[in-house]
């Protein structure tokens, strides 16, 4: 079994790994892919060479500079493959979504007139039903991201995207990326 | 039904807190407990807040939880047993000091004529494993009363859904986009609706 203790991507844009497997076995590799490319391990990055392979324990940093992922997106996936017979793999993602949040509240001021700091509103849908619709697509991602769903994972991102980026100022649109202190990492 | 016949049913709210607001209008119905649910989800979130916005963010949880409390609703044909045959509403560990009644999950011998006949879900959930997603696999019904979000997790050989009003008519495309295949189906914009609505799996 392939135990993730840590997947983050620090603010300088590193990749910092902490994995784990059995007693008397090693890591053996260590894929990632970027957001559109999960699954495809011809468009996987390969940072296997990072890995120590000397204990069942591995924390490895990739520098930035080193760091193939596309970081101005959401969410990118990575793959941890062990020596072991059986559960030998370990997949999950790293994954922002800070910027949802900030536009959930900015909607939340502005339906309740609170003096909305960016003025987030969609033409044509009520501004109230705009964070509880963000809400429902951020607890949907979570739940498919639990599923091990990923072409819901892509789905919920898109329509999330789409709703921040429909509003009239895109609000929350432009402010962070993969490297925001808030991305947290998921194994499934 | 003729009022006489009616027994009164106290829908809580999804999440079933005390300080629930529901403002029903030809059946739309508004809660600020989503919003503050949101409010929740925002200051235990890591964004990082200004200190300007977090004062708003308070601010806006106090008007909203001190706003009257009004329980919603509902009449049935029949009257429920607690914690019997017929399903939960609400869920709220407070509600019987809130004069609310509670009851428990859904048997699993309930049915369509059940449910359509003798109780009113209370629809959109926080959770998807709460009632109206067991409901929903056992028939095909619920009530959007307290309308918000739905989330219901469907079987993998489930590849169509369709939703109907209560006249039968067909109204999946009034739902948008957001009827995804595989293992949830989410229809968010239930968030304006209202009255009864039946699910359809093929």
């Amino acid at each position: 079994m392939v135990l993730v203790h840590e997947a983050k991507i620090l603010i300088d844009g590193s990749l910092l790994m902490v994995v784990e497997t059995s007693q008397n076995n090693k890591i053996q590799s260590l894929v990632v892919w970027d957001k559109d490319d999960f699954g495809s391990y011809e468009k996987s990055h390969d940072l296997s060479a990072y890995l120590s392979k000397t204990s069942n324990k591995e924390s490895v940093l990739i520098p930035a500079e080193e760091n193939p992922l596309d970081l101005s997106v959401d969410i990118v996936f990575f793959e941890v493959v062990s020596s072991e017979d059986s559960y030998n793999q370990a997949r999950g993602a790293i994954y922002s979504l800070a910027r949802y949040y900030k536009c959930m509240m900015d909607s939340l001021f502005k339906e309740h007139d609170m003096g909305s700091t960016s003025g987030c509103s969609i033409n044509g849908i009520n501004t109230g039903s705009i964070a509880v619709l963000i809400d429902l697509l951020i607890t949907s991602f979570e739940q498919a991201l639990l599923a091990n769903d990923m072409e819901v994972v892509k789905i919920v991102l898109s329509r999330l995207d789409k709703v921040c980026k429909t509003s009239t100022d895109g609000c929350g649109c432009n402010s962070t990326n993969l490297t925001d202190p808030c991305n947290k990492f998921k194994q499934y | 039904m003729q009022k006489e016949d009616r027994h009164r049913v106290v829908l809580l709210s999804s999440v079933g807190k005390l300080y629930n607001k529901f403002v029903t209008s030809g059946g739309l119905v508004e809660s600020n407990l989503k919003f503050l649910d949101i409010i929740d989800k925002l200051k235990n979130s890591c964004l990082e807040i200004s200190k300007e916005d977090k004062e708003k963010l308070d601010l806006l949880y106090f008007r909203l939880k001190n706003e009257d409390s009004i329980v919603c609703e509902t009449y049935t044909k029949e009257p429920l047993k607690p914690s019997t045959d017929f399903g939960l509403i609400g869920g709220n560990t407070d509600a019987p000091k809130n004069n609310v009644i509670y009851y428990k999950p859904p048997a699993p011998n309930l049915t369509i004529e059940d449910i359509k006949n003798n109780i009113a879900l209370d629809g959109p959930r926080n959770n998807p494993t709460h009632t109206s997603m067991t409901v929903l696999r056992q028939g095909y019904y619920f009530d959007t009363s307290s309308a918000g979000r739905l989330i219901i997790e469907i079987d993998h050989n489930v590849s169509r859904i369709r939703i109907y009003n209560v006249l039968g008519m067909d109204i999946t495309n009034t739902f948008d986009a957001d009827i995804i295949k595989g293992k949830f189906v989410f229809i968010s914009n239930l968030i304006l609706t209202s009255g009864k609505l039946y699910l359809k799996f093929n």
